[in-house]
């Protein structure tokens, strides 16, 4: 594995090391900071450093951006649980469980990794067959569906595991309703019966959420599996988070892990994303994993290729990279998630250019360019 | 030195290097372009503001450059980076300097949410400020410009930065931007004024940019109490006229005119209530440009 | 959860609630319902008689019906909640 580009670097020192930052010179801070944003890790980082270093020993205007950071995490944190509460009782009239994903989920768990964290949007899943109900009750409170194209919307219900993302007045997150983490046409198909049984109840409210090896499994797939990798560090750093809390140190979970990771058909993602984490953070415990892949040469040529493309695009890079490089990178990658969404067949019918952009823009995990 | 005093050569080989930095008040930015005519027009718009060394630690960073490829010989563009990255359509190549403005505007309002950003033009006077929430038709642009060229010092044509912790109003120094008529009415109001280039084909029409006084610049890091929050109206021919609002009145039009108030939650909410306690809220209605700053000014000097 | 927060100008008050984070601009009447209800909870004909005082004659007479109209607005705006037996409180 390629170690991580050298314009990533001054973020990763400080995201790992943030006590060391008391040392940076103001034109070292001028490189981090912007690259902490353009990653979408500035609240991230700001969590990090506040929680070893007091403010006093950092100059004035690099505080007030750490906690720009942390205050845009803030407002994106409420406005997701006003969100929630203001769905609540429309679920509640509803057959669940209702299954908190991703960010929610940190945020409904309190996890660490949840502090200074940008959320996109609220990720929901519920049974499949109470999903056409629970969309006419949230259709009649007042959500409505982005306007998309026809296409879109029948991609969304046909093949994918999410419905089109919904919006209501008043809030400022999106909606999404989700009945299961991968589109069921995929490659990978997760054991949706198994997610549902194993989720966990969370205290004090009526959400529950993904078994900790699950919500593992479901950030794995999501960076490995269902995206571009581009930009996506802040996914990795969500993964770094959740190996550490496992934690994936400990042989018994690690083993669980794996286990899971067998269930649901994502050994090798589960592989990449602890090769990136070993390469990127050092997390503890990925070389166990990675060595514990059962089919020693499980990594195809096109595997390392894949880690390679996607070394050089998953970080905030340097803006002004070269841009052929870049792009054909992108252009690989970006192709590579639609060929796991669907069969070939599915690929032809969307070969029309219209087709591919309108997919593309739908489908590739969000850029979180919503400014709050 | 300031921009006015450096070599016009000397100011682009920097600009063209590692930039040059600028001071506004509560942000300071580095720009760099290698674009000569830009640079020219940085020197005149700038005037006043100190050449500051482009090394150390800025708000945020500006890159002003040709897009080039294949489109650029049919259509001349120039394009706008913050911190590398392109946030927007490029412009005609002949509109350099309003794309610098806007897109330093833009990555200012972007990134300080240390402060709460409220859209209004302020100036100060006797240590209280003149709020002027920027609603369409407001002329906000064209009264601030004014009442800064009358004796009252200029914070800000764009942003009206409040300080959370006191609700104080802070300095961010910018050109200000003149559109259409108003660039005239300005050039007239105060001949000695220095306006920049006019640019006639923005997407805003005709935009001229108005330099800073000197004094003023040099007073960027003073802030401001709180004084009055005037919303204006122009109205062609009509006189003058005051109008008291409602201060609950006044908090609702001032936070939905405001970059940033809805992030900033339960500090912003407290921030804003105090500087609308603390302030003389009022409607003003003008189509006489002195006799409004003339007005302005009795009010505000009947604060105690 | 910190409680709603109130900034008071007079017979106006703009009023912040701590879950969503809106803010809402209450007139005289609404802000002196709240303003009750802070103190304690009280019924919808408390509410009723109370405006019928403070509301001025020709208002006073449809005072349960202004007071219906407010309260289900402030409801509805998520200030106040039911509690117990038809009562209401600020959330």
């Amino acid at each position: 594995m390629t170690p991580p580009p050298l314009s990533s670097r001054p973020l990763l020192e400080a995201l790992a090391d943030p006590r060391s930052c008391t040392g940076y010179e103001e034109s070292h801070w001028d490189k981090v900071i912007p690259l902490a944003r353009r990653s979408r890790l500035l609240g991230v980082l700001a969590h990090r450093v506040a929680g070893v270093v007091d403010s006093s020993r950092l100059p004035a205007r690099v505080n007030r951006h750490l906690n720009a950071g942390i205050i845009e995490a803030r407002f994106r944190r409420q406005k997701a649980l006003h969100l929630l509460h203001v769905i609540a009782p429309v679920l509640k009239r509803h057959q669940g469980p209702w299954v908190l994903l991703k960010g929610a989920a940190y945020i409904a768990q309190d996890l660490d990794l949840a502090h200074g964290r940008l959320l996109a949007d609220a990720d929901l899943m519920v049974p499949r067959s109470a999903l056409a109900d629970l969309e006419q009750a949230l259709l009649r409170a007042g959500w409505e569906f982005d306007k998309t194209e026809a296409y879109d919307q029948h991609y969304y219900r046909a093949w994918s595991h999410q419905l089109p993302p919904m919006r209501a007045a008043g809030q400022v997150l999106e909606l999404d309703l989700h009945h299961t983490i991968l589109p069921p046409i995929g490659r990978v198909k997760a054991n949706t019966e198994r997610l549902f049984a194993d989720a966990v109840a969370v205290s004090g409210s009526l959400f529950h959420v993904l078994s900790l090896d699950d919500q593992v499994l479901h950030a794995v797939v999501h960076l490995v599996h269902d995206s571009d990798f581009a930009g996506r560090l802040r996914d990795l750093v969500d993964i770094d988070g959740l190996f550490r809390l496992l934690p994936l140190t400990d042989p018994d979970r690690r083993r669980l892990l794996l286990d899971r990771a067998r269930l649901h058909g994502m050994e090798r993602p589960l592989r990449m994303a602890a090769e990136f984490c070993d390469a990127w953070f050092r997390t503890p415990g990925c070389r166990e994993v990675m060595n514990a892949s059962s089919s020693p040469r499980s990594f195809s040529l096109y595997g390392a290729s894949v880690m390679r493309l996607a070394n050089r695009v998953i970080g905030p890079g340097d803006a002004e990279s070269s841009a052929i490089g870049g792009a054909l990178a992108r252009f690989v990658l970006e192709s590579r998630a639609l060929w796991l969404r669907m069969p070939p067949w599915m690929l032809a019918y969307h070969g029309g250019a219209k087709a591919t952009r309108a997919l593309a823009r739908r489908v590739s995990f969000r850029e979180s360019a919503v400014r709050g | 030195m300031r921009f006015s005093d450096v070599d016009a050569g000397a100011l682009l080989q920097q600009l063209s290097s590692s930039g040059v930095g600028i001071d506004f008040g509560a942000a300071r930015a580095r720009i760099q372009t290698r674009l000569p005519a830009l640079a020219a027009m940085i020197k005149t718009v700038y005037a006043g503001f100190p050449v500051e060394d482009p090394s150390g630690m800025f708000d945020l960073s500006v890159a002003v450059r040709r897009v080039g490829g294949l489109r650029s010989i049919l259509r001349p563009q120039v394009e706008l980076r913050c911190d590398g990255v392109r946030e927007f359509e490029p412009f005609p190549l002949d509109t350099p300097l309003p794309l610098l403005e806007w897109g330093t505007n833009y990555g200012l309002a972007s990134r300080l949410f240390c402060y709460l950003l409220l859209h209004a033009g302020v100036v100060e006077r006797g240590g209280r400020a003149i709020v002027m929430p920027a609603m369409p038709g407001s002329g906000k642009s064209t009264l601030t410009a004014a009442l800064s060229l009358r004796g009252f010092r200029l914070l800000s044509d764009e942003f009206g930065v409040v300080r959370l912790q006191d609700a104080a109003l802070l300095p961010m120094l910018r050109p200000l931007a003149l559109k259409n008529e108003s660039i005239e009415v300005i050039a007239r109001f105060a001949p000695e004024a220095v306006i920049g280039p006019r640019f006639p084909k923005t997407h805003k029409g005709t935009v001229a940019h108005l330099a800073p006084l000197t004094p003023h610049v040099d007073s960027r890091h003073l802030p401001a109490a709180p004084g009055l929050v005037v919303f204006p109206r122009f109205v062609a021919d009509a006189g003058v006229s005051l109008e008291a609002v409602p201060k609950g009145h006044a908090f609702a039009r001032l936070a939905v005119n405001s970059f940033n108030y809805d992030a900033l939650g339960p500090e912003s909410f407290d921030a804003l209530g105090k500087l609308v306690q603390e302030s003389s809220c009022w409607q003003l209605r003008y189509g006489d440009l002195p006799r409004a700053v003339e007005s302005l000014g009795k009010l505000l000097d009947t604060l105690n | 959860m910190p409680g709603l927060r109130v900034a008071a100008f007079g017979a106006e008050a703009v009023v912040f609630d701590p879950l969503s984070w809106n803010a809402h601009l209450l007139n005289p009447a609404a802000w002196a319902v709240l303003e009750l209800l802070l103190d304690s909870p009280r019924s919808a004909g408390q509410i009723a008689a109370f405006l019928e005082r403070v509301l001025r004659p020709e208002e006073g007479t449809s005072a349960r019906l202004h007071a219906r109209h407010l309260i289900d607005e402030l409801v509805a705006l998520g200030l106040v909640r039911p509690v117990g037996e038809g009562a209401l409180a600020v959330l």
